[in-house]
């Protein structure tokens, strides 16, 4: 720090309470930025000279780093904002006390600054203490609200009694309160029925209003999809392969949308191999069956090990008939396995066709360049399958 | 030949069933209800019930559970549309031997009754991934001592290789064990899947009903 | 503050209350004498307690 070039005194709005002036000093001196605040505090007890300074700094002093407006965060914990202003109104009522019983005399000098010192050293001290996710996470419930505002309610009549009492007016003033505030308890439970009949009217309309608005979604999605599907399948009805292609696509497509599953092909490896078999399904017209077992994010070798998958599917689908052809993947935090098996016609893996071994080269090679491997088993009369084993 | 009661809701879909199982076994009797269903079951004694999951009146569950209370030895397959995990691990636990879905074929549909009604447990592939996701979620449970709660190497391997859509016939050749092996492995895994400790299947698929 | 439990300022703020109160009434009886010297503080020291303890929970 001594060696660099001397840096210009800048403010630090994100770490600072109010303007960021504290923070920008500390900063710049470095030392802990609650000493300065210490210091701050002690010289507006001492006199009201720091306030002023504190306004000017703020003003004239630049920025470091985006500025904020100055209350927000303050204002998101109101109960840095309690504590301070109740600690305020304590050491008021302290200095008052003392200087009724004339044991200090208190010039009314020290008395804002020393209210004021008291307000922000609770702030400080508030604020310095819960971590901001609690705060954060303390959702302020309806009950907590209703609270607050009782005491607050009981604090004002508290302090409207008290007024009154002091200037003897109470009692006339209770010949005049009590019969208003019966009449309005007597109104009010007359009035009772029709307010609790108005509220609930609203909560059964509001579940209506939404109950038919996933309806209306409910009955677009049918119309976009399922109707056309079956009115294509009518079309079509010579045609069986092309019938039972359509009925899959939509079934799984009606599948999703009931489960909310993902948006197909996007995050996870799971959801992107399943892209994959839709596709060459689509493409080949060869039933695919999908078994996952665990799941991950897609990565680099996640994409790797799902365009050999893809490979191989087209190779089965090509090659190994009209019968089902299943895909199997088991991912755990060690490794991903995916199995590509079919019922095709099989063949003796030594002798295999130069076409054939083109496209298994392939495979093997996409899964070796990523650290994997790629296995083929096969039977003649029982199939074949592919196994692709990558280790995370 | 096995005899069959077939219950599901949709008629059409009976009328189908029927059609497509006719020679291969025996339809007595077929119900749209709960309460057609449980009186059918109990009055026709079949081999095997054809179970549909969701019904109205408490569906498929309902049914198991009042037949279970008086006719317990009857076996059930549950056929649906639906491969969604929870309705099946319950259905399961419920006491089915087996699940299939309804785009299976006849033929197939015939194999699986036959062997539910010889006491063994037809597991879709699906069916085993789901299996093998429910026990993998509750890896390191804190009571290990329990062998419910866990499958064992050999069964896992089963239940792989059914995934991967080998027939019983296939895994025996695969593994040198015998077909019995193979089917004595799946009905275990039948039971630690019915027996095992309620907690953690159902927070499985709790999660499963999440992540989804 | 969760539903169901005691909400801690309610019950500051009613003890509050009740001391405010008490002192009046002593004040009343003829105990103490209270001036508004005395009673400005007191008054200040209860919204400052009360607001402190809402802050607090």
């Amino acid at each position: 720090m001594s060696s660099a070039a001397p840096v210009a005194v800048r403010r630090d709005p994100q770490h600072g309470y109010l303007g960021g002036v504290c923070a920008g000093f500390a900063a710049r001196v470095g030392i802990d930025p609650l000493l300065i605040r210490i210091g701050f505090i002690a010289a507006v007890a001492l006199g009201g000279v720091a306030i002023p300074l504190y306004a000017i700094a703020w003003v004239l002093i630049p920025a470091e780093g985006p500025e904020r407006p100055a209350f927000q965060r303050l204002l998101t914990r109101q109960d840095t904002w309690l504590v301070a202003a109740g600690m305020g109104c304590l050491t008021a009522s302290g200095l008052l006390l003392l200087r009724a019983w004339d044991v200090w005399i208190v010039n009314d000098r020290f008395l804002w600054p020393a209210v004021i010192a008291a307000t922000g050293g609770a702030l400080i001290w508030r604020q310095s203490q819960t971590a901001p996710e609690r705060v954060a996470q303390r959702g302020r419930l309806p009950r907590q609200t209703v609270n607050r505002a009782t005491a607050g309610a009981a604090l004002v009549v508290g302090g409207a009694l008290i007024f009154l009492y002091v200037n003897d007016a109470l009692a006339p003033a209770r010949d005049v309160v009590l019969p208003v505030i019966v009449i309005l308890l007597a109104v009010a439970i007359i009035l009772a029925p029709w307010w609790i009949r108005l509220v609930r009217g609203l909560a059964d309309e509001r579940d209506a209003r939404i109950r038919s608005q996933e309806r209306a979604e409910v009955a677009a999605h049918l119309h976009d999809s399922v109707l056309q599907t079956l009115a294509l399948v009518q079309k079509r009805a010579d045609d069986p392969r092309e019938v039972a292609a359509l009925a899959r696509r939509q079934e799984r497509e009606l599948r999703a949308w009931l489960n909310n599953t993902r948006p197909s092909g996007e995050e996870t490896l799971g959801s992107a191999l399943e892209a994959a078999a839709a596709e060459v399904e689509g493409d080949h017209h060869v039933p695919i069956e999908v078994v996952t077992v665990g799941d991950a994010p897609l990565d680099e070798r996640g994409v790797a090990i799902v365009a050999a998958a893809r490979e191989a599917l087209v190779n089965a689908s090509k090659f190994a008939g009209p019968e089902p052809i299943s895909l199997y993947v088991e991912v755990t935090d060690e490794r991903i396995e995916v199995f590509v098996r079919d019922r095709g016609p099989g063949f003796a893996v030594d002798d295999v066709p130069s076409d054939r071994r083109g496209v298994r080269d392939s495979i093997v090679g996409r899964m070796e360049r990523h650290g994997g491997r790629a296995t083929v088993h096969s039977t003649p009369g029982y199939g074949t399958e592919v196994e692709l084993v990558i280790e995370s | 030949m096995t005899s069959v009661v077939i219950v599901d809701d949709h008629s059409l879909f009976r009328a189908g069933v029927r059609a497509e199982l006719d020679g291969l076994v025996d339809v007595i009797g077929d119900a749209a209800t709960v309460e057609d269903a449980v009186a059918c079951i109990v009055a026709l004694e079949p081999d095997v019930v054809l179970l549909d999951v969701h019904m109205p009146g408490g569906g498929g569950l309902e049914v198991l559970r009042q037949v279970a209370e008086k006719r317990p030895v009857q076996r059930f397959l549950a056929l649906s549309v639906s491969d969604a995990p929870e309705d099946v691990i319950a259905l399961i636990r419920a006491g089915a031997r087996g699940y299939v879905t309804k785009t299976i074929s006849g033929e197939e549909l015939a194999d699986a009754v036959r062997r539910i009604s010889d006491g063994d447990a037809v597991f879709s592939p699906r069916l085993a991934g789901f299996v093998l996701d429910a026990f993998a979620a509750g890896a390191a449970p804190v009571e290990v001592d329990d062998e419910l709660e866990q499958l064992t190497t050999r069964e896992r391997e089963v239940l792989r290789h059914i995934a991967r859509g080998y027939l019983y016939k296939e895994i025996a050749a695969r593994l040198n064990i015998s077909t019995k092996t193979v089917e004595a492995h799946v009905s275990a895994v039948l039971r630690k899947l019915q027996l095992s400790s309620r907690h953690e299947l159902s927070r499985w698929a709790v999660q499963r009903r999440l992540v989804d | 503050m969760r539903r169901g439990r005691v909400d801690r300022t309610l019950v500051v703020a009613g003890l509050a209350t009740i001391a405010l109160g008490a002192l009046l009434l002593l004040d009343r009886l003829g105990s103490i004498d209270l001036r508004f010297d005395y009673l400005a503080p007191a008054i200040l020291a209860a919204i400052g307690i009360v607001l402190i303890s809402a802050g607090l929970s």
